[in-house]
């Protein structure tokens, strides 16, 4: 039994770990731009199908740089013809343009790839399982939290540590006196967004090994991560990180414990902290919020 | 080397400039007077590009700026500095002061702003290099509001009341700042109530009810009580 809830804690947090870096791409385009990108999950699957593809002919390593950085490329079209258009408007405007938008690159998806499930094989040098000392745990999974980690780090020190992160907090929290003071706003937007995008593009390229890749997958990951921002608090870069572990481990336990109403638990805690706190975990304290 | 001409500005259906211009040249000091509500900062934020005007003429050394970007009429070199300082509550000074960084002098003669440089010619800053800009006095925020503009090396820098809400103190810090920049050889749209200015500034430009209704030598207005008394009131 113990064992049993240590792998499933352990499944959850490394759920929570992809949960959180696709979750940070969403609450990153939101807090700077003001857009709820529902094109954010295709992403994330476009982010898996590529790896897919590219893998056999460009191995793992390279296929895991490449994948995402054009999922990064098609984020940056989507955010130069379309989403730019509705900056400054009615939110709606943004949410029902990138809806449609998902449903249809969805369709794309069936259309190359066809609606069957397709998987992807994790390199032999993270096959089989690790011998934890209390639990074996297969290595790909602890891989997998790694590389995340990495990710979240390095995302962070480029907010946080770095004169472009600075200039993209700063836009967040005041767009026009950036702008008076003479950095290209549109031009820092458009990387935003692509910024968004290449996460969600990491996210679905390391979580191919271990979730069948099917077309709907980027919906199913929409929801969750809609969840973590309003969870963490929106725009917040730590309460993101938090919201994606709380969300991962709940639903891993859960599916273990009351495994019938599993899928209710996330809306649940949800509600449950937004009776608590309205603006989220930390809603008050955001990064981005400046 | 600023060229208004006829600009009339709108916020929304309402129009608050009428048919305004006005120029500046290379290394003037040009201030700008007129009570509350008269279009003193809707003037600057039309030049600046933040809010555009509906047709006049805008141009700067030659080029034609109507209706351009805010950021590329920045990085033509002019700087501003809003009324309300703007500052990012969340970000250092240091950081603050990137945020406005361009590399390189904006020729002319003028010297390049360095951070180093600004933080010699504003020592208060330099001891608060590493706080948030939550956390600064307002004649921190004043004195940052005007170096973050000033690390983009601007060639013409508009003032929106630098000294207004300030400690006498800070007023006289202010003010020798801008004598400093003047003295520096920079172009100056100062807009302020405070007497001081008056003898800082080559010429004056008066506005009334988003008209321009008087322009004359500084001199002339600081001699003539008369006239000193009609438009200022003071
Ligand atoms: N954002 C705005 N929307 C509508 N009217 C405005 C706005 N800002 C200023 N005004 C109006 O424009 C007029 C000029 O304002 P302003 O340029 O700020 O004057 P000043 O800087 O000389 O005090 C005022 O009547 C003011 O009420
Ligand atoms: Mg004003």
């Amino acid at each position: 039994m113990l064992g049993t809830l240590m792998a499933f804690t352990l499944n959850g947090i490394v759920l929570g770990l992809i949960y959180a870096v696709v979750a940070l791409g969403f609450t990153l385009i939101l807090g700077v731009m003001e857009v709820i990108n529902f094109t954010h999950g295709v992403l994330f699957a476009y982010g898996a199908y590529l790896a897919y593809t590219l893998q056999p002919f460009l191995g793992f390593w390279l296929s895991m740089l490449v994948a995402p950085l054009l999922v990064g490329l098609m984020g940056l079209a989507i955010e130069f013809f379309l989403v730019r258009r509705v900056y400054g408007q009615n939110p709606l405007f943004g949410l029902l343009l990138t809806f449609g938008l998902s449903m249809a690159l969805e369709e794309v998806i069936r259309m190359i790839w066809g609606r069957v499930g397709r998987s992807v094989t994790a390199p032999a040098f993270v096959a089989g399982s690790l011998d934890l000392g209390f639990m074996l745990y297969s290595r790909y999974r602890l891989f997998l939290a790694a590389l995340a980690i990495l990710v979240i780090l390095a995302v962070w020190y480029f907010l946080m540590r770095t004169p472009y992160g600075a200039v993209i907090r700063a836009g967040a929290f005041d767009a026009e006196m950036v702008m008076a003071l003479g950095k290209n706003l549109p031009w820092m937007r458009s990387l935003v967004f692509a910024l968004g995008a290449v996460l969600a593009g990491i996210a679905g390229v390391i979580a191919a090994p271990i979730w069948s890749i099917r077309p709907p997958m980027g919906t199913a990951i929409l929801m969750p991560s809609y969840l973590i921002v309003v969870l963490g608090g929106i725009g917040s870069f730590w309460g993101t990180i938090i919201g994606g572990l709380i969300i991962g481990i709940s639903t891993s336990i859960s599916v273990m414990i009351f495994p019938r109403i599993s899928d209710l638990v996330p809306y649940l805690l949800m509600a449950l902290v937004l009776i608590w706190r309205p603006r989220g975990l930390m809603g008050e304290k955001s990064i981005l919020e400046v | 080397m600023l060229r208004v001409e006829g600009i009339n500005t709108f916020y929304g259906a309402a129009q608050i400039l009428f048919d305004l211009s006005l120029s500046i040249e290379r290394g003037e000091t040009v201030c700008l007077l007129g009570r509350n509500g008269a279009g003193k900062t809707t003037t600057l934020r039309s030049i600046m590009g933040l809010t555009s005007p509906a047709n006049g003429r805008i141009s700067f050394n030659g080029e034609d700026i109507t209706g351009k970007p805010s950021f590329v009429i920045a990085q033509r070199g002019i700087g501003f500095v809003p009324e309300d300082r703007r500052i990012f509550p969340s970000l250092t000074v240091r950081r603050n002061l990137d945020i406005g960084a361009k590399k390189g002098s904006s020729g002319n003669g003028l010297a390049e702003w360095t951070e180093k440089i600004i933080f010699e010619h504003f020592p208060q800053l330099a001891k608060v290099a590493d706080r948030v800009g939550e956390y600064l006095s307002g004649g921190e925020r004043q004195m940052l509001a005007i170096a973050r503009t000033l690390m983009g090396n601007p060639e013409l820098v508009l003032l929106d009341e630098p000294t207004e809400g300030l400690a006498p103190l800070m007023v006289q810090e202010v003010i020798r700042i801008i004598q400093t920049l003047k003295e520096k050889g920079m172009s100056i749209l100062l807009v302020e109530q405070h007497p001081k200015a008056l003898s800082i500034a080559d010429r004056v430009y008066v506005m009334s009810k988003g008209e321009m209704v008087y322009e004359g030598d500084a001199k002339e207005i600081l001699d003539d009580a008369a006239l000193k008394q009609r438009l200022l009131g003071i």
